[in-house]
């Protein structure tokens, strides 16, 4: 009897637990970014309060108190920053990282596993290994806080990921079907223009924009290469809780406008997902 | 096929590849760059002055008592770490691999936590774990009877705090994960375990659980590698303390580097955990390969 109790009602207890765990802090946060500058540091914290826009407009357009030049707020540069590094990123990516994955999908040459696994062994390797040599290096060459000595850098992100994922979805294409284009005549840059590439389109879009959150969410590449003029929303939302001043509300205001353009593009591409998140391993 | 052809076919791959095999020798120059750097006393800020002091480093760091309590923080943070996520993504996966109403949405729920830069669910982490009743976690647990935790403050329940924050950011990718094998799982067995009245334990620990070996594994790769190099979660919290209960290799290699400007003393660190990582992926990455075989 007990048993069969537990049977039934360990699922639904377990969810429950689970997604409470899992969602409330994020509705937490919405309204913290909905309290005035009072409510959100009340002590103890308050469930029911007056919804303001207050912290969205104070980081957007800026307060009327704020409105001397050097006071305008500094999160719409973060923000463009950030689309400015994570677009230009991807689009070197995807030009490099497209032809090396239809070599490593469909030739074979020397070395072929061997310069696949070297590409994957950087995703396994601690970020501070290669940012800390590179940080000399961008010194001598001038590239610390510039977007092009960022778009470099952040290659090491979003090269080996779109390489491995971008070679499984080629691998998937029948050969019969390129062979078939082979023999009516087409060279390979004819096959891999007009026959390959339409058929893994949804792959690359899906790639396309996973790449784009990882190099939307790092963190840590921006911390050490860039500077004042590259900064973006990650080190950006971290400055509102520095030594002088603790905005609590603006933070989480920041973050909420920071998470909605990555969820919109996560949910588009939902079915791609595991296979993006295991490197193509799983084909979810 | 005429012979100019072929020899232009046999350099195409070598062509296509070489573009991203020049931003490779991009990423292997600057790691071999620093392998030299663990040899020398390169500071910083006297960059002028660069001397290969041999082993030197290594000899300082292998007697400094912080370099063992870092490699026991990384490795109890990222067992820890792993083991939970493994056990809480297999019983959610288990229990929403099912069809009722809701569960869709549920699934794609799963997806939010991944999505945000880690960066920043620390920092939400933060506000809810703040230290007496100013923490929304401190005040429900105050309604029920429960002393308030300091939390991230203190160094007995900092890296336990840090555990809960990374089990919450990543159990949604060994949950997706887990149930992508489960969808996959053949139904043949369990059709005929079933005509056998096989108990529903014996056939997860006999059926379910061997067939699944393959994602257990592929989750343990990536998610032990990635908590071994965890940086930004301690960083937007505790920043390795209090008092380097939270310091980890990656944290503390960032504090000799950066912050004390030694390069040579940061670049061991980083050695060492470079190295803790490569084994690691090279021994999960030849059992997830056996595994599959199987």
């Amino acid at each position: 009897m007990k048993l069969s109790l537990l049977r039934t009602l360990w699922r639904p207890v377990l969810l429950t637990a689970y997604f409470a765990f899992a969602i409330a802090p994020i509705l937490w946060v919405l309204a913290m970014s909905l309290k005035n500058s009072a409510d959100v540091i009340a002590t103890p914290p308050k469930f029911i309060f007056q919804p303001t826009l207050e912290n969205y407009k104070a980081i957007t357009v800026g307060l009327e108190s704020y409105s001397t030049e050097a006071l305008r707020p500094d999160f719409p540069r973060y923000f463009l920053n950030t689309l400015i590094i994570a677009t230009s990123t991807v689009s070197v990516s995807l030009l490099l990282g497209t032809f090396a994955a239809y070599a490593l999908a469909r030739f074979s040459f020397r070395f072929k596993e061997d310069i696949a696994f070297t590409f994957l062994s950087f995703r396994f390797a601690p970020e501070l290994m290669v940012i800390l040599p590179l940080f000399v290096v961008f010194q001598k060459l001038h590239w610390i806080d510039t977007f092009a000595g960022l778009t470099v850098a952040y290659q090491l992100i979003t090269l080996p990921f779109l390489i491995w994922v971008m070679r499984g979805f080629f691998e998937s294409i029948p050969l019969e079907i390129e062979q078939a284009a082979r023999v009516d005549g087409y060279t390979w840059w004819g096959v891999f223009r007009r026959v390959s590439l339409p058929l893994v389109r949804p792959g690359i879009a899906a790639v396309v924009i996973l790449s784009f959150i990882a190099a939307w969410n790092n963190f840590i590449f921006a911390m050490i290469l860039g500077g004042q003029e590259t900064q973006p929303i990650t080190l950006g939302i971290l400055g509102f809780i520095g030594y002088e001043r603790i905005l609590w509300g603006q933070m989480a205001a920041a973050t909420i406008i920071c998470v909605i353009p990555e969820l919109i593009l996560a949910f588009c591409i939902q079915k791609y997902i595991v296979r993006g998140l295991t490197f193509g391993a799983v084909k979810g | 096929m005429n012979p100019a052809r072929s020899s232009q076919s046999r350099s195409l791959p070598y062509l296509l590849t070489l573009p991203a095999l020049l931003a490779l020798l991009g990423i292997l120059y600057p790691f071999f760059l620093g392998v030299y750097y663990t040899f020398t006393n390169y500071v910083l800020t006297d960059p002028a002055h660069i001397q290969w002091v041999g082993l030197r480093n290594y000899g300082v760091i292998f007697s400094d008592a912080r370099f063992w309590q870092a490699i026991q923080v990384t490795f109890i943070f990222a067992f820890s770490a792993v083991g939970i996520e493994l056990v809480l993504g297999l019983s959610v996966a288990l229990a929403l691999n099912h069809s009722f109403p809701g569960v869709q949405v549920l699934r794609s729920l799963l997806i939010v936590p991944m999505m945000i830069p880690p960066i920043v669910s620390a920092l939400m982490w933060k506000v809810i774990l703040l230290p007496t009743n100013q923490g929304v976690l401190n005040h429900l647990l105050s309604l029920v009877g429960i002393p308030s935790v300091a939390w991230l403050g203190d160094s007995s329940s900092a890296l336990v705090s840090l555990i809960l924050i990374d089990v919450w950011i990543y159990s949604p990718f060994a949950i997706l994960i887990l149930l992508a094998g489960l969808q996959a799982l053949p139904k043949e067995p369990y059709e005929a375990a079933e005509v056998d009245g096989v108990s529903g334990w014996v056939v997860f620990r006999r059926l379910t659980l061997p067939m699944l070996t393959p994602c257990l594994v592929l989750i343990t790769l990536f998610r032990l590698i990635d908590s071994l190099k965890v940086f930004d979660v301690i960083y937007a919290t505790t920043k390795g303390g209090p008092a380097g209960a939270t310091t980890t290799l990656h944290i503390h290699s960032y504090y000799e580097a950066i912050r004390w400007f030694k390069m040579g003393h940061g670049m061991v660190y980083l050695f060492v955990l470079w190295f803790f990582c490569f084994v690691a992926s090279r021994v999960l990455i030849r059992l997830w390969l056996k595994t599959m075989m199987r």
